[in-house]
């Protein structure tokens, strides 16, 4: 039975793993204390605006219970949280569903 | 028992295999009408990729956009594709979106021809 549900896991497209990997990592990440590294070359480069960032910030602070500084930190943190979310439930249903 | 290759002969791997099993019991104007249709709206491989590209270097989300995923790509746009992370994932993973959209386009050709 282990086995038959692992199997079914493997099958999962590994963009699933990414987006549930990410938002589980900014879920269990404190946002107050996290160091702040980026992972966006535009903000390495030296740009001050780039319009990606803050969002795994925001992210974590929704999760975490900050909504407001999660929406001054970058708007679209809610919206992130739900597109992959949706996105990452779709991909898990369409993998059960189509491959039985 | 019709044979997929016979009619789109650029069909390759997974979804070779799945349009295959779609084909396997219909007769030859059945399939013939099903690969019109298929062959009109099935995005390649290729074209995917090359959305993608486009996606990373200059309109982030493009590729999004073309197989529907709307609020993924407006998600991508305003975020120069999640810091380009999400623009990178496509490039690598452009075969298996192309398979899902393709997936559901022979769903609905098939649906559409009952």
């Amino acid at each position: 039975m282990m086995m038959k549900a692992w199997r079914q896991i493997k099958r999962l497209p590994f963009e699933a793993f990414i987006w549930i990997g990410a938002l589980l990592f900014l879920a269990l990440s404190d946002p107050l204390s996290e160091a702040h590294f980026t992972l966006c070359p535009l903000r390495n480069a030296g740009f001050q605006f780039c319009p990606g960032c803050g969002l795994g910030k925001s992210i974590s602070l929704i999760f975490n219970g900050y909504y407001l500084s999660a929406f001054s930190t970058h708007p679209l943190g809610l919206f992130a949280i739900i597109v992959l979310s949706y996105r990452s439930i779709y991909l898990i249903l369409s993998t059960i569903n189509s491959k039985t | 028992m019709a044979h997929a290759i016979d009619y789109m002969p650029d069909l390759q791997g997974e979804e070779l295999t799945f349009i295959q099993a779609v084909v396997a019991d219909m007769d030859n104007e059945t399939a013939q009408r099903f690969f019109n249709s298929y062959r009109a709206r099935r995005k390649s491989p290729q074209d995917v990729l090359i959305f993608a590209i486009i996606g990373l270097l200059v309109i982030p989300g493009l590729q999004r956009f073309l197989l529907g995923q709307i609020g993924m790509g407006l998600l991508y746009f305003f975020t120069i594709g999640l810091c380009f992370i999400g623009s990178i994932i496509d490039l690598v993973n452009y075969q298996k979106l192309a398979f899902e959209y393709n997936q559901r386009v022979a769903e609905e050709v098939k649906i559409s021809m009952r």
